[in-house]
């Protein structure tokens, strides 16, 4: 495992180190994306040491750290020149990366709501959200793999409530 | 899914927002449905989005809005957008604003009343960040006990108020940066019809179908102003130089002051009737404009024209141009007389209603005033049934603008017929 300490805390390197024990080594303003390891940077001595991330896994991590890395870059950019242009860079970018297959998007979620990374949690709140739009109820279980436990009173009470959304 | 928290599948069912989405997601399972009742922050009720809505009378609709409001807790964001309710009774209303009253941030509701509710005296205010009402009638405005500390947004579109009222909402409103205002019912208690306005926060302001003798808007913060279809006879801006953008879009105004014009960068100006030597005096020390476009605008004095010179000398950063208007036989070439060029000019667009020869010409010379120019856009009116000398012109135009494009190969040219 390599470490180069800069001057500058933006070329720090850490290590993030997923479920699968892959070792991603990511440049320190990409790791501060990231509020909860933004915390764990800050209070402790991490920078010498790899940062166990036991909740997500390689395949999911290495997806988050490329999300992290485009949207550090697009904001360096920003301060500097033209910012409407690459805000349109950066939608079609969103939307290129967050069109996976719901495991994957449910893996992002997860990790991104762990390592509390705002912009991407709504970013695959609001995928899904776009996929449940005007389907009815078999076929948001269907595709979430959602599991009915109400029990039969239950659900024709709660259908009887709301009779006029299930026509 | 089972993994997933509940407020992570409340923030899934508030961005799917549209009620009837809402109600079925949370028909899933329990934990959805515990994510709806504590966990929904936004919720909707839009004409739009659930074609069943039309075929419901309006007491069903009332009922169904209430019953799915009052099954969720902490709601911030209501949007009610009914477009073919012609009004629900206050008494719904009433409930649904009172319900939300502690949580809400955002209000969007656009039914008539009957009998009218007072909005503002029922909503929520304390935390109230963007309100955005339609079709319904504001009285009794009182600053002393009706604050909306958090506002930042109000949209009022259709609506009855009085000229005072108006002014006193706005001394309510301590942080409000964007006001919009369509077809408002203003009423007024001089014989002459004045209003006026003040906020030192005010950013951003839309006025559309607006008609005043008088009008009075002090605006010490403000970036940007669009008018669209507004008579106005007196329209005085007070502040403090702040202001970027202007759009006026198809206004009658005699009398257009505007304080502070040094840091405008966009002029937009479209039917529009202009005193140009006034009009150009106020705006003579904007020096930092980048944008002006002056389109289908006519001339107070017939023979007053725009005059390169004095644009290229005023705006000496201008990067886009668009022009279009009447081209009076023997004026353009004066307008085109001068020496300075427009050095920052990158795009230029130039729009005839009429096709005249002028064109080609003006077309020239302009050309000749744009050394670092990129880009040319032409746009043109074509009319359906064309004459034989229409299409005549037409084609002469074509053929003068191949020829003339010649000198200018870096120039990337587009053509826009309507």
């Amino acid at each position: 495992m390599s470490m180069i300490s800069g001057d500058k805390s933006s070329t720090e390197i850490l290590s993030l180190k997923s479920s699968d024990n892959e070792i991603f080594e990511v440049k320190k303003e990409v790791v501060l994306e990231s509020i909860t390891l933004r915390g764990m940077v800050e209070e402790d001595e991490f920078s010498d040491t790899l940062i166990p991330l036991p909740n997500v896994e390689g395949k999911i991590l290495s997806k988050i750290i490329h999300y992290c890395q485009k949207h550090t870059e697009a904001r360096a950019k920003v301060n500097g020149s033209e910012g409407a242009a690459d805000s349109k860079e950066i939608k079609d970018f969103d939307s290129e990366f967050i069109n996976v297959d719901d495991k994957t998007l449910l893996g992002i979620i997860l990790a991104a709501n762990y390592l509390n990374i705002k912009d991407l949690l709504d970013l695959g709140c609001q995928k899904i959200a776009d996929n449940i739009k005007e389907k009815s109820v078999e076929d948001v279980r269907k595709t979430f793999n959602i599991k009915n436990d109400f029990t039969p009173e239950e659900e024709k009470a709660i259908r009887e409530e709301n009779l006029w959304a299930f026509d | 899914m089972e993994s997933l928290p509940v407020e992570v599948i409340g923030n899934i069912l508030s961005r799917l927002g549209a009620a009837r989405d809402v109600v079925i997601a949370s028909a899933t399972c329990r934990k959805w449905r515990e994510a709806c009742r504590n966990h929904l922050d936004t919720l909707s009720f839009d004409s739009d989005d659930w074609p069943v809505y039309h075929d419901l009378t309006t007491v069903r609709l009332e009922i169904l809005i209430t019953q799915t409001i009052f099954q969720t807790r902490g709601l911030q964001c209501l949007s009610i957008s009914m477009d073919e309710v012609d009004e629900f009774s206050a008494a719904p209303v009433i409930a649904w604003l009172m319900y939300t009253r502690e949580t809400l941030r955002q209000l969007l509701y656009n039914v008539r009343t009957t009998p009218n509710v007072n909005i503002l005296e029922k909503c929520g205010r304390q935390r109230l960040e963007v309100l955005d009402l339609s079709n319904n009638s504001i009285t009794g405005v009182d600053p002393s006990y009706q604050r909306f500390p958090c506002l930042k947004s109000l949209s009022l579109s259709h609506i009855s108020i009085s000229a005072l009222d108006l002014s006193l909402l706005l001394t309510a409103c301590p942080k409000i940066e964007f006001l919009s205002l369509v077809n408002p019912e203003i009423a007024m208690s001089d014989s002459q019809a004045t209003m006026e306005l003040s906020s030192p926060t005010l950013k951003k302001i839309y006025f559309e179908a607006i008609s005043l003798d008088k009008f009075i808007l002090e605006a010490d913060g403000l970036e940007s102003l669009i008018l669209k279809d507004c008579t106005l006879e007196y329209f005085d801006i007070i502040g403090k130089g702040t202001l970027k953008y202007l759009e006026i879009d198809d206004v009658s105004v005699l009398h257009l002051e505007i304080e502070s014009t040094e840091n405008l960068e966009v002029i937009d100006l479209s039917s529009f009737t202009i005193v140009w030597p006034k009009f150009y005096q106020m705006i003579s020390r904007s020096s930092k404009l980048r944008r002006l476009r002056l389109w289908g605008v006519v001339f107070d004095d017939e023979d007053e024209i725009v005059d390169l010179e004095t644009i290229a000398v005023c705006f000496p950063q201008l990067s886009h141009l668009s022009l279009s208007y009447d081209l009076k036989d023997g004026l353009i070439n004066y307008g085109l007389q001068g020496p300075t060029k427009l050095e920052n000019v990158a795009v230029l667009e130039l729009g005839w209603t009429v096709i005249s020869d002028h064109f080609s010409l003006w077309v020239a010379g302009l050309l000749e005033r744009c050394p670092n120019l990129k880009k040319l856009v032409i746009h043109g009116v074509v009319s359906e049934a064309k004459t034989h000398e229409e299409c005549h012109m037409l084609a002469s135009f074509t053929s003068s603008i191949v020829q003339l494009m010649r000198k200018y190969m870096r120039v990337e040219v587009q053509f826009e017929y309507e």
